[in-house]
């Protein structure tokens, strides 16, 4: 292919610019209407919900989609971040719960996925297919036996009880074999032949080379973990430990200004985190998606 | 071999502890019970909860409308990351700029942008508001059999980035000169199109479809937070039935539920890998 | 085929051990539970499981579970602790904070989805408190699912319990043998505050103690017509409150339900044109003005929570106003609604039954707060009012209250219709949330009554057939 884009690549452009805006769209209006006043956000989207009277001209009664603020404010996010101290603590909960349960599923993914992607035993790939199931129960399947599990290990209402299962998730195992089974067999082999051990292979050959796997995991598990809403639901009966996912869930359905602003802070780990590892992550999907 | 073994138990060791702990033995306790008559100590009644089960018309409803969203909203969503990736397997302006935004939706958060859906589909939202402009009557979009086109939107929306990174990322890895011996021996786009590069892409395809089935289970978020717990039925899926199931204790009902849906998950992943091996072995 | 087997095998091996481990961990915390007993107030671990083997002598924990912190609950317990030292009683509360006007609903709402989430899998796991107020807890599950004590059977085996000290109606189940399976300690009275003087001044007749909806509708008719003080039969809403139409379909099909929904059957008939008709009834109620939605009318629907209330609320509306009766759906029978309050039942599978059981009769004869069940500690509190002789309404917001003084033979009709309580208010149901949140669409004429009839009918069926 020409390395200058064509003219119908121009016409794509333009035509994918278009696709692309409307995808962005849900992301930008809640950006922007988080810099509303709340007299405005009431005044555009106060009509959700509601059943207007067609006597009081209920028929020509909508929302109103606005793209561009009155006047920006910050009010929405002083409201979030000052007035109300519940935000910053649950943040922080959400950042204690789902740093472990990255970091825990991170490693102790990579180490099984070694033995799946690298080490031949009897059983491999039926024991791997029973992974792979598990990742594809919804949480519903298993929620009172769970529930059972964690009360008999004296787990409940502890930060455990959600970090725990996390860090054992089936997902890493997955994801990471599938990216070590796409380094070439010759570069441990040859690691083999120089006399180096499987802990060894596994830390200073695999792994190095499995970098752009661990970035696109962690982002994928930030993003899974972050949003997790029924897990501490039901372990976590104490509020003060509480993560923001709850939190949000909750107060979309009143205060929408403040929703907004919540939304966006509570969103921006997520989408700085991506900007940052843009690169290894799309490289990391890629390689696993891919079979070597 | 066996010092393969023994080496791949201790690499195994950590996960394989946890995950019998927290994902096996609940498991497998759930399938216990969905054999039993109530949640403590109960006594086995054979297959009773499943008769119950199936005869119940909301599940039969849920376990219909979760096989239509998967058959509808898979396919669909590959079908366009698809079309999109082909598409930007090309250079383009703003090409990375494009990528980016199309992935973005993924890291969203699910509450996040969930007024922003209200702000469309609801009974005075926008979406009815145009409609209007155009002299027509509203609909009620979450009310209706449209609720279902709704969370495909929002369940492509989402996911499309994602595959068709996963899908450029086939296409890069076909080497280019097969197109060009296919062009000089005179096929056509479309001939190259069909025997190049749907054969060279079919081991990504079970791939994404793979991750595109877990991610349509994931839309449940969504949909919940929209429409609570009894949504329209067309929208009503197995797993509102499994939630509603847990709040009215009915734990024999849930789990023969749950059990029931593993079985169909089961088969149909086997069925995939199995086609996969087919596909592979016939293409060596 | 062989290697499936093995691995089978194994992971069942796997399975089986860490299942051995686990109960064997079950075993030794239960082991140091029994040595804790001995330490009153060790209560930190206090639940049902590790309150093993205790229920036959030795010091008992009662855990007693209830969403709102309640100061009559926390005074039962102190009382009772202090003439039962081998007792303790400890009190666990849904809500996570102390309530304010300022803590956001949002939170509550929260607390109480998490308060019925966790009670609910810890119930099902045989686990839970001993002891619980079923306040926002789904108690026909519960019971359906054998999860609560049979009161039923606790009353009729209690040689020191009789019935006839109490409410019967109210306390329910009398002769039957399932349940009750929760026992109120006290309850509120529905009816409706009516203007008697300007009722009588416009010469309409009609029994409220027989009265159905449709006797209502024409008597409302007829008030209306004669174009008295009030424009308006009735107000929508309860209280000062004045509501939208919500609260009137609400109650009206929760009467009307039956014709509706065939419990056996698990079929609902809100798409006949009998719903539908029924639907344009009210709403035609509501464009004649008998239902008014602005302003005052002849009647008020009420809620009376204690004998204070009653007359305040009697005081609040005029000087001749009256109680009146709700008018009731066609089969039922004739009587005062009313609405049991603080339910509370027992774990079955609490290992401290008996002496919850006894705490939960303690508090009942205890009780003395709002529309007391034991009939002596009701006879208490009226007596008390009239010895009092004035109320000093509580204060809202700006507007200044002035004491007045009790009406004593308006108190006295009280206790007759508490006497005559027997229909308990349906105050919740999944098909009646789905009725008044998709109907308010056809009361503003966004839809069309057969539209709200099909989506109700939609809804109400998944919630049937589950």
């Amino acid at each position: 292919m020409n390395n200058r884009p064509s003219l119908t690549g121009l016409a794509l452009s333009m035509l994918f610019a278009i696709f692309a805006a409307a995808m962005l769209f849900p992301i930008g209006l809640t950006l922007v209407s988080s810099l509303m006043s709340e007299a405005e956000i009431s005044q555009n989207y106060d009509l959700i919900g509601k059943m207007v009277d067609t006597a009081d001209g209920g028929k020509d009664a909508f929302v109103n989609l606005k793209l561009l603020p009155d006047w920006l404010t910050i009010q929405q996010y002083a409201q979030v971040l000052i007035l109300s101290p519940k935000f910053l603590s649950m943040f922080w909960n959400s950042v204690g719960l789902v740093g472990p349960i990255v970091v825990g599923q991170i490693v102790v993914g990579s180490l099984a996925a070694y033995a799946f992607a690298k080490l031949r035993f009897p059983g491999r790939d039926k024991l791997f297919f029973v992974y792979l199931m598990t990742m594809l129960m919804p949480f519903q399947v298993t929620l009172v036996p769970n529930y059972l599990v964690i009360d008999k290990l004296g787990l409940m209402n502890h930060s455990s009880a959600i970090i725990l299962p996390g860090i054992f998730g089936a997902f890493g195992v997955f994801m990471m074999r599938q990216f070590m089974a796409h380094i070439p067999y010759a570069l441990t082999e040859a690691a083999k032949i120089d006399g180096a051990g499987q802990l060894t292979i596994f830390w200073r050959v695999v792994l190095p080379l499995a970098k752009p796997g661990l970035a696109a995991l962690a982002v994928l598990l930030f993003v899974d973990y972050w949003n997790m809403i029924e897990q501490p639901l039901i372990f976590l009966q104490d509020s003060v430990k509480q993560p923001l996912s709850l939190y949000l869930a909750q107060i979309n359905q009143s205060a929408r200004g403040v929703g907004f602003a919540a939304s966006s802070l509570y969103m921006a780990p997520m989408v700085l985190l991506f900007l940052y590892a843009e690169s290894y992550f799309v490289e990391g999907i890629q390689h696993s998606g891919i079979k070597g | 071999m066996s010092r393969d073994g023994a080496v791949a138990g201790l690499f195994l060791a950590p996960s394989l502890i946890g995950f019998s702990v927290f994902y096996l033995i609940p498991f497998v306790l759930g399938f216990y019970q969905s054999f039993t008559d109530g949640a403590i100590g109960g006594q086995l009644v054979g297959f009773r909860n499943y008769a119950d089960l199936l005869h119940s018309a909301s599940f039969r409803k849920a376990a219909g409308n979760t096989m239509l969203f998967t058959a509808v909203g898979v396919p669909l969503l590959i079908i366009l990351s698809m079309t999109l990736a082909i598409l930007l397997n090309r250079s383009l302006y703003l090409r990375s700029w494009l990528r980016t935004s199309f992935m973005l939706p993924l890291v969203v958060p699910v509450a996040s942008v969930v007024t922003v859906w209200q702000v469309f589909f609801d009974w005075n939202g926008t979406l009815n508001a145009w409609l209007h402009e155009l002299g027509m009557a509203r609909v009620d979009w979450m009310q209706s059999n449209w609720s279902m086109s709704i969370v495909v939107v929002m369940y492509v929306w989402k996911n499309i980035g994602y595959d068709m990174i996963l899908l450029l990322a086939g296409l890069q890895s076909i080497p280019k000169d097969y197109y060009e011996t296919a062009s000089l021996e005179g096929a056509g786009r479309f001939r190259q199109f069909r025997h190049i590069t749907v054969i060279y892409l079919t081991p990504t395809l079970f791939f994404v479809l793979l991750i595109s089935i877990i991610n349509s289970f994931k839309v449940f978020r969504e949909t919940y937070l929209l429409a609570g717990d009894y949504p329209y039925d067309r929208l009503y899926m197995l797993q509102h039935y499994m939630n509603n199931m847990f709040f009215e204790l009915d734990v024999q009902k849930l789990t023969a539920a749950a059990t029931l849906m593993v079985g169909c998950i089961v088969m149909l992943t086997s069925g995939l890998l199995r086609a996969e091996r087919r596909f592979r072995e016939n293409s060596e | 085929m062989k290697k499936m087997g093995l691995i089978l095998l194994s992971v069942a091996l796997v399975v089986l051990t860490l299942a051995a481990c686990s109960s064997n961990k079950g075993a030794s915390e239960s082991d140091t539970a029994i040595k804790n007993l001995g330490n009153p107030t060790d209560g930190d671990e206090a639940s049902a499981t590790t309150n093993a083997a205790a229920d036959s002598g030795g010091h008992k924990t009662i855990v007693f579970s209830v969403f709102w912190p309640d100061e009559q609950y926390e005074q039962a317990a102190k009382a009772y602790e202090a003439a039962h030292p081998d007792v303790t009683i400890k009190l666990e509360y849904g809500l996570s904070e102390p309530y304010n006007n300022d803590s956001s609903r949002e939170q509550t709402d929260a607390d109480i989805e998490k308060f019925t989430t966790s009670t609910n899998a810890a119930m099902l796991s045989g686990k839970g408190p001993d002891l619980l107020d079923l306040r926002y807890l789904a108690a026909d599950d519960y019971e359906r699912h054998h999860l609560l004590e049979n009161l039923g059977t606790r009353m009729d085996g209690d040689k020191s319990f009789r019935r006839t000290d109490y409410f019967a109606n109210v306390l329910g189940g009398e002769g039957s043998a399932n349940g009750p399976f929760s026992l109120p300690l006290s309850f509120s009275l529905g009816g409706m505050v009516g203007d008697e003087a300007a009722i009588a001044a416009t010469g309409v007749t009609f029994d409220d103690r027989t009265w159905t909806w449709d006797d209502f509708m024409k008597a409302g008719r007829e008030l209306v017509a004669a174009k008295g003080k009030y424009n308006a039969a009735i107000v929508s809403g309860e209280g000062m409150l004045v509501g939208g139409s919500d609260y009137f379909v609400r109650s009206v099909v929760a009467d009307n339900y039956s014709r509706f929904v065939d419990e056996t059957n698990r079929k609902a008939s809100f798409d006949s044109a009998d719903f539908t008709g029924l639907l344009k009834q009210i709403k035609g109620m509501y464009d004649d003005g008998i239902v008014g939605s602005t302003e005052r009318g002849y009647f008020t629907n009420v809620s009376i929570l204690s004998p204070e209330d009653y007359l305040t609320t009697l005081n609040v509306f005029g000087d001749d106003t009256t109680f009146y009766v709700k008018p009731h759906a066609d089969e039922e029978a004739a009587g005062t609604s009313f609405e049991t309050r603080s339910d509370i039942g027992i774990n079955a599978n609490s290992k401290v039954k008996d002496a919850a059981w006894d705490f939960l009769k303690y508090m009942m004869d205890h009780t003395t707060i709002g529309l007391p069940i034991n009939k002596e500690r009701f006879a208490n509190a009226i007596q008390q009012l009239k010895e009092k002789g004035s109320i000093t309404p509580p204060t809202i917001g700006s507007q200044h209250s002035t004491p007045f003084k009790v009406d004593n033979a308006k108190l006295d009709l009280l206790e007759g219709f508490a006497e005559a309580a027997s229909r308990k208010k349906n105050r919740s149901g999944k098909v009646l949330d789905i009725i008044s949140a998709n109907t308010a669409a056809f009361f503003a004429g966004q839809k069309s009554a057969e539209d709200v009839g099909k989506l109700i009918q939609n809804k109400a069926m998944t919630v049937l057939n589950e």
